[in-house]
């Protein structure tokens, strides 16, 4: 180093911080608790709580009304919806309580066919530990849950259904008779329902479900979206709207949490998980945010120095 | 031993998360190629699920089974005329396969594809029906949305500034709340009323907390978008974590002569 040329001090570095050193450690920060297996348990959640209530409502019925979930989700936002599908899944296969699962999105037709029997298997294995008689354990397709895959055509596929969604949707997706299956006796429209959850990352999809089916007082309506809309998911909360709300991961994670305390379900680790490497993240990012802008005044401090000596 | 394509599956998935992620780096081939074999895929599957469960199961079926079979077999009828039982059979199938009203399809799909038009200067003002028609639609299906959503958050709206609890007294938490609700509501509104004098009315400090309102409720957004991504970060990073390298695993052993220790 020259004598002319001038020291460089943290604050020079933090200034001119290469953006890749930031996104390498974010990554080397959240791999800590993947790496390590660590998990926190999650907070409660009042608009979770809220839900989990309310399912807990509809189980006390003595006849019990079907209920349908909407996921309208794909690869892109599974990482915060499928906690929150697997969560609302077990919670109504555990109650008994008979679910129609669509998708009103193209990419989410596969999800459909994989996350209710993950949620039927951990269904099964609880009652199986409590010791349930063999002929009550298994979550029957066609009597518990059913699938409808995924339905074409976004507002108009939700108006048909409303209307007769045996008539607009006619089988499931292995192309059998809706009126078939036992799940399907007493659904006509969305009156029929006695609670739509829709599970969603895209705007403008909710709205539509609020449009056609609407909201009697006996069919209410939940959601669960990703931490982006959550703002905006606050308003159709306080107005009466939904029931409940799962909050993303966290949203998630805390209705695992009910399951587990509540009604003894294993909880899914990997939203756990995913909750507590999320913390992580959060964390150096506000760590970041104050360091950079500590950094920020010091520096204009020191220059306006400079250019007074 | 060939490998499974469930372990393909894995290993291809967390060489393009790789790639997409080798962006952050720098603009790269690698990066390059994935982007454009994932562009492709997705157009691929958007038109194969659009003629199968769109066009196939809600047009051309129907058409083809309850109008052209219909059809085809009506105008054959007189040939088989008395001649026992081929006769019966095919005056049975065209009677039970009548069914004119599905022609009407043909009407809305003919005006539909009106739209192509667009690609031609001369007659492009067609395809300007068809957007017309469906602006009109939207428009009258939103209008009517709009009372479905926003009509019981603008009644939610009204609240009560003291709200006073069952057992006696005034909830003081509630009243709280609902002042500040209120308060927002009106600075932030008042901050949009452009088309009076804010100075004249004293209504500038208004409009500035509304603003700041705002402001704070764009942080609130922006940081909730941050967590959003995060999630997804985390998703991937499981994924490479406790998949994609225990299928290296897999493939190393399938290839070594044993079977998959993982199951992969």
């Amino acid at each position: 180093m020259t004598p002319d040329t001038p020291r460089r001090t943290v604050l020079d570095f933090i200034a001119n911080l290469d953006r890749r050193f930031v996104y390498f450690l974010t990554a080397v920060v959240m791999l800590i608790p993947i790496v390590s297996k660590l998990e926190f348990r999650p907070p409660m959640m009042l608009q979770a709580e809220k839900l989990f209530n309310y399912v807990e409502d509809l189980a006390r019925e003595p006849n019990k009304r079907v209920v349908m979930i909407s996921l309208d989700w794909g690869p892109q936002t599974a990482p915060e919806l499928r906690p929150a599908t697997l969560a609302f899944l077990k919670h109504v296969m555990y109650r008994r309580i008979p679910v129609v699962v669509l998708t009103l999105l193209n990419d989410g037709r596969g999800f459909t066919e994989v996350v209710p029997p993950e949620a039927a298997k951990v269904v099964e294995d609880a009652r199986r530990a409590e010791g349930v008689p063999a002929n009550e354990i298994e979550v029957l397709y066609g009597r518990d849950w059913i699938n409808l895959g995924y339905r074409f055509g976004f507002s108009d596929a939700i108006r048909g259904m409303a209307g007769n969604l045996i008539e607009y949707v006619r089988s499931d997706t292995k192309r059998k008779p809706l009126e078939e299956y036992e799940i399907m006796r007493n659904v006509k429209g969305a009156d029929s329902f006695s609670l739509m959850v829709e599970v969603t990352g895209s705007v403008g999809i909710f709205p539509a479900w609020l449009q056609w089916f609407k909201q009697t007082r006996t069919m209410r309506f939940a959601l669960g979206c990703t931490s982006i809309s959550v703002p905006e998911s606050y308003t159709y909360l306080d107005s009466g709207q939904l029931v409940g709300l799962f909050e993303g991961i966290t949203g998630a994670a805390a209705y695992e949490r009910l399951l587990s305390e509540r009604l003894g379900l294993s909880p899914s680790r990997d939203t756990f998980q995913a909750m507590t490497t999320q913390m992580f993240g959060q964390g150096l990012i506000v760590l970041l945010v104050i360091v950079g802008n500590v950094a920020y005044f010091m520096l204009q401090r020191r220059k306006a120095r400079e250019s007074t000596t | 031993m060939t490998p499974s394509t469930k372990l393909i599956g894995i290993l291809l998935g967390g060489i393009g998360t790789l790639a997409i992620y080798s962006f952050l780096y720098k603009e790269n081939r690698f990066y390059r190629l994935f982007e454009h074999i994932f562009i492709g895929v997705a157009t691929g599957w958007l038109v194969v699920t659009t003629f199968r469960d769109f066009l196939f199961p809600k047009f051309l079926t129907p058409l083809w089974e309850r109008g052209f079979t219909g059809l085809v077999f009506r105008l054959n009828a007189g040939a088989f005329e008395g001649q026992g039982a081929a006769g019966e059979f095919v005056k049975r199938v065209a009677d039970a396969s009548w069914y004119p009203t599905q022609y009407l399809w043909l009407i809305p799909a003919m005006f539909g594809c009106l739209y192509y038009t667009i690609y031609s200067r001369r007659h492009n003002w067609m395809a300007r029906l068809v957007i017309g028609f469906g602006i009109g639609i939207g428009g009258g299906a939103a209008f009517e949305g709009f009372f479905s959503e926003y009509l019981p958050q603008i009644f939610a709206a009204f609240r009560p500034l003291l709200v006073f609890k069952s057992g006696g007294g005034i909830d003081v938490n509630l009243s709280v709340l609902n002042l500040v609700i209120t308060l927002s509501m009106l600075s932030t509104m008042i901050y949009f009323l452009f088309t009076i004098d804010r100075h004249k009315f004293n209504l500038e400090s208004t409009a500035s907390a509304g603003r700041l309102l705002m402001m704070v409720s764009f942080g609130a957004v922006f940081g909730s978008t941050v967590t959003a991504r995060l999630a997804l970060l985390i998703e991937r990073l499981q994924f490479l974590v406790y998949k994609w390298s225990i299928a290296w695993v897999d493939l190393y052993h399938l290839f070594a002569g044993g079977g998959p220790p993982n199951g992969v």
